[in-house]
C-alpha cells in the first residue's frame, strides 16, 4: 500500500482492501474483517467475494475498472446485521490502484466508508414518514371506500354540526331536494324542513340530557322547487373530536307517495264512518216518523173494523181522518226522503223562469198559517231596493223583469224553515219573514224565530241528512228538513247562514242570486 | 428484490430464509444481502444443481427517492413485489419493470402480488390480470404471495432461481 494514501485514507477511518484481477485480497487494512460478511475470510490471499458478495455478479464491471475503461463503482448503504440490535452500514467504492513500481499488473482498491451513524438517523427517519405514508394511504382507501358508499347509497344524508349548519350531503340529497351540493352545504337544515321544530326539539333533548334520538322521524320538507313531500329521516348523533360537541346525521327517504295514500285511507274511513252515521239516523228516524203514524192508521182501522156498527157516524168520520192525515204525514215523509235522495244523487234538477217573489212568499205564509201556525203569528216584511220597471208596461214586459229563479225549489227552501221556525217556538210567538231584493241580482230571506235555539255542538253539523240537535225533545222531525234546504239552496247558487242562542231563538238568511238571462 | 416501501419484501426474503414473519413494519434503508443455498433438481437435462442464491434486499421506492439502478447491475434476476392491499403500488410494477430492463436488459423478471391474505379473491384475481398485462413478455409470471402464511414464497425464489441458472 501506498504510503501517502495509508496516511490520507488514515484519519478519515476509511478502511480498504487492494485485490487483483483475480479478487484474490493482496493487501487489506486492520479492521477490514469488522465488514466482512464472513470475517475469517478477509485475509490476503482469499477470493474476496467470499467475505464481501456485494462484489458477486458486477466481475465485468470491476474488471473494467482494472483495465482503465470505467472510473470506478460504489455500492452505498450496505448493510451488516452480525447482532440484530447493532447494525453496521458502509460504502464500498472500488477504484483502479497502480503500484509504484512498473509493469505490475495494475490492481483494484476498494474503499469502505463507515456509515452506520448517518444510516441509522436515515432509518429513523425513513421509517417514520414511511409509517405515516401507509397510514395516510390506508386512510385515503378507506376515506374513498365510505365515500363511495355514501355516494352510491340511495337514501338521502345529510350531516349537520350542533347549530344544524350543513357540512356533509349526498348525491341522492341532492337529488331529493333538488339543490346543488354548494346550495345545501353551509346552510341551515331549515332550508330544507318545513317542520324544523321535531328536528330541533330532538337535537336539543339529545345535547341536554343525552336521552336517546328518535330513530324515525317523519317531517314534512321543502324542495328547491317548493314542492313539498313527506320525508322519513333516520336520526343519529356523532361525538365530534370536541367533547360535548355533536354532529348530527339524518338519512332521509322519500315517503310522500305512503302519505298520500294514508291520507286517503283516512279520509274514506272518515267518510265510511259518515254513511255509517247517516244510515243509523236513517233507520232511527224511520222508526221513530213512521211508527206513530202508522200506529194511529193500525188503532183506527182496528176501531172501525171491531166497533164499526156500534159507534156514530161523527165517530166513524173523525177515525177516518186520523187514518187519512196519518197517511198524508207519511206520504210527505217518503216525498221528503226521495227528494232528498235525489238531490245528493245530483238528480235534482234546477228549472229557472221568472216568479213574482212578493206573491209567492206572500202566498206561502198563508199555506203554512192554515196547515201549521194557527198559534203563531207571522209577520211578512217584503222591502224592493230595485228600481221599479216602468208601471205602464204589458203584462209580457212585466214578466221580463221579474227575477229568475226555481219557484219549487223555492218553496221547499221556505216551506221548511217556516214551519221549523213555528215548529220550535212557543205558542202564540211572532215569527219574522223578511225578503229583500237588491238590484235585481239576489233575493235576501231573513227568518226570524224566538224558538229553542240551535246548541254550538249541533250547528256544525245541522246541514247532515237525517241529523238533529240534542234539545228537540219530543218535538217531531225527520231531520231532513235543512239538508233538502241546504240542495236547493247550493242548486241555485246561493247560500244559507244562521245565527242562534239557545232558549232565545233562531235567525236564518238565505240568499239567492237570480239567474241571468244569456 | 424491488418495489414500493412496505410491500413486504423484507418479510418475503426473511419467510424464504429464516421461515419467521413478523407483522411489525421495519423499513429497509441501503441494502442487505442475504443468501440461501438450493437444491435445483432437473436443470438442464435432468442435471441437479446446488445454487447460493445473494437476495439483495433493497430500499423501498418512495415518492421522494426512486431505486439506484448500481444496486441492479450486477444481478441476474429480479422479483418485483406489490401490496395487494395498495393499488398505487400494484400500478408502480411497470416503473419497476422499465428501471430494471434498462439497466439489466437480460435479467429475468418475476412479479410478485404480495399480502394476498388481506383482500379477497374476486379482488386478487382482477389484481392479477391487471399485473398480467402490465407485465407482458417480459415477465416470467405473476405470483400472489402472502409472507404471513408462506403462501408461493419458495414458488417465486425457486422459479427465479432455475430460470437464472438455466441461463448461465
Amino acid at each position: 500500500m501506498n504510503p501517502l494514501l495509508r496516511k490520507l485514507l488514515g484519519p478519515r477511518q476509511t478502511q480498504y482492501f487492494v485485490v487483483n484481477h483475480h479478487f484474490i485480497i493482496q493487501a487489506t487494512s486492520a479492521e477490514v474483517q469488522h465488514y466482512a460478511d464472513t470475517p475469517g475470510d478477509a485475509i490476503p490471499g482469499a477470493d474476496a467475494r467470499l467475505s464481501f458478495p456485494e462484489l458477486i455478479g458486477i466481475e465485468n464491471i470491476l474488471m473494467s475498472i482494472i483495465m482503465g475503461r470505467l472510473p470506478g463503482f460504489e455500492v452505498k448503504g450496505i448493510a451488516r446485521f452480525a447482532d440484530q440490535n447493532r447494525p453496521l452500514y458502509f460504502d464500498m467504492l472500488a477504484i483502479k490502484y497502480e503500484e509504484e513500481q512498473e509493469y505490475v499488473p495494475s490492481k483494484l482498491l476498494i474503499l469502505i466508508e463507515d456509515t452506520t451513524e448517518k444510516m441509522v438517523m436515515k432509518q429513523s427517519l425513513i421509517q417514520r414518514a414511511n409509517e405515516a405514508n401507509l397510514l395516510v394511504s390506508a386512510l385515503a382507501a378507506s376515506k374513498d371506500y365510505i365515500d363511495k358508499v355514501i355516494r352510491s347509497m340511495g337514501d338521502a344524508l345529510l350531516v349537520t354540526t350542533t347549530l344544524g349548519t350543513i357540512k356533509t350531503i349526498n348525491q341522492s340529497a341532492q337529488w331529493l331536494f333538488g339543490y346543488s351540493e354548494a346550495e345545501l352545504i353551509g346552510n341551515p337544515l331549515s332550508l330544507i324542513l318545513l317542520e324544523e321544530k321535531l328536528i330541533y326539539q330532538a337535537r336539543h333533548r339529545y345535547i341536554l340530557s343525552h336521552k336517546e334520538l328518535r330513530r324515525e322521524l317523519e317531517i314534512v320538507c321543502t324542495t328547491k322547487a317548493g314542492e313539498e313531500i313527506w320525508v322519513e329521516f333516520s336520526c343519529a348523533a356523532i361525538q365530534t373530536e370536541l367533547e360535548g360537541l355533536y354532529d348530527f346525521i339524518y338519512i332521509g327517504r322519500d315517503i310522500t307517495e305512503r302519505k298520500q295514500e294514508e291520507i286517503e285511507i283516512r279520509r274514506s274511513l272518515a267518510r265510511e264512518q259518515e254513511l255509517r252515521q247517516v244510515k243509523s239516523r236513517f233507520f232511527s228516524m224511520i222508526a221513530h216518523e213512521f211508527g206513530n203514524p202508522l200506529n194511529t192508521v193500525l188503532f183506527a182501522t182496528q176501531i172501525l173494523q171491531d166497533y164499526g156498527d156500534e159507534i156514530t157516524h161523527a165517530e166513524k168520520q173523525q177515525y177516518l181522518q186520523h187514518v187519512k192525515s196519518a197517511s198524508q204525514q207519511m206520504a210527505q215523509l217518503l216525498d221528503d226522503v226521495r227528494l232528498l235522495s235525489s238531490a245528493e244523487a245530483g238528480k235534482l234538477e234546477f228549472y229557472p223562469a221568472p216568479v213574482d217573489l212578493k206573491k209567492i212568499c206572500s202566498e206561502l205564509v198563508e199555506s203554512i198559517k192554515i196547515s201549521y201556525g194557527k198559534n203563531h203569528t207571522i209577520n211578512f216584511i217584503y222591502q224592493e231596493l230595485v228600481t221599479p220597471a216602468t208601471k205602464n208596461d204589458n203584462e209580457s214586459q212585466e214578466t221580463q223583469n221579474l227575477p229568475a229563479l226555481d219557484a219549487k225549489l223555492l218553496r221547499h227552501i221556505l216551506t221548511n224553515l217556516l214551519s221549523n221556525a213555528i215548529k220550535y217556538s212557543p205558542l202564540d210567538s211572532h215569527i219574522y219573514f223578511e225578503l229583500n231584493c237588491q238590484n235585481n241580482e239576489e233575493a235576501t230571506f231573513k227568518i226570524k224565530d224566538a224558538g229553542i235555539g240551535i246548541p254550538l255542538e249541533d250547528q256544525e253539523q245541522l246541514f247532515e241528512s237525517y241529523y238533529r240537535a240534542k234539545n228537540v225533545g219530543k218535538i217531531p222531525g225527520t231531520g231532513l228538513g235543512l239538508s233538502i234546504v241546504k240542495q236547493c239552496v247550493d242548486l241555485h247558487g246561493g247560500q244559507i247562514e244562521f245565527s242562534s242562542d239557545i232558549g232565545l231563538g233562531t235567525t236564518f238568511i238565505v240568499k239567492i242570486p237570480f239567474y241571468q238571462h244569456r | 428484490m424491488i418495489g414500493d416501501f412496505g410491500v413486504g419484501k423484507t418479510s418475503l426474503i426473511r419467510r424464504f430464509v429464516d421461515r419467521q414473519f413478523s407483522d411489525q413494519y421495519l423499513s429497509t434503508v441501503g441494502v442487505k444481502i442475504s443468501r440461501k443455498s438450493l437444491e435445483l433438481e432437473g436443470v438442464k437435462q435432468r442435471e441437479n444443481v446446488t445454487a447460493q442464491l445473494l437476495i439483495w434486499d433493497l430500499e423501498g421506492h418512495t415518492k421522494f427517492k426512486g431505486i439506484a439502478p448500481t444496486y441492479l447491475q450486477g444481478a441476474s434476476g429480479v422479483l418485483i413485489v406489490a401490496d395487494v392491499s395498495r393499488s398505487e403500488t400494484v400500478e408502480r410494477i411497470s416503473e419497476h419493470i422499465q428501471l430494471f430492463s434498462s439497466v439489466n436488459p437480460k435479467g429475468s423478471i418475476i412479479v410478485a402480488l404480495n399480502k394476498v391474505d388481506l383482500i379477497d379473491e374476486e379482488k386478487l384475481a382482477l389484481l392479477v390480470e391487471i399485473s398480467h398485462s402490465i407485465g407482458q413478455d417480459k415477465v416470467i409470471g405473476v405470483y400472489t404471495t402472502s409472507a404471513k402464511t408462506g403462501k408461493d414464497v419458495d414458488e417465486i425464489f425457486y422459479k427465479l432461481a432455475y430460470t437464472m441458472v438455466e441461463q448461465v
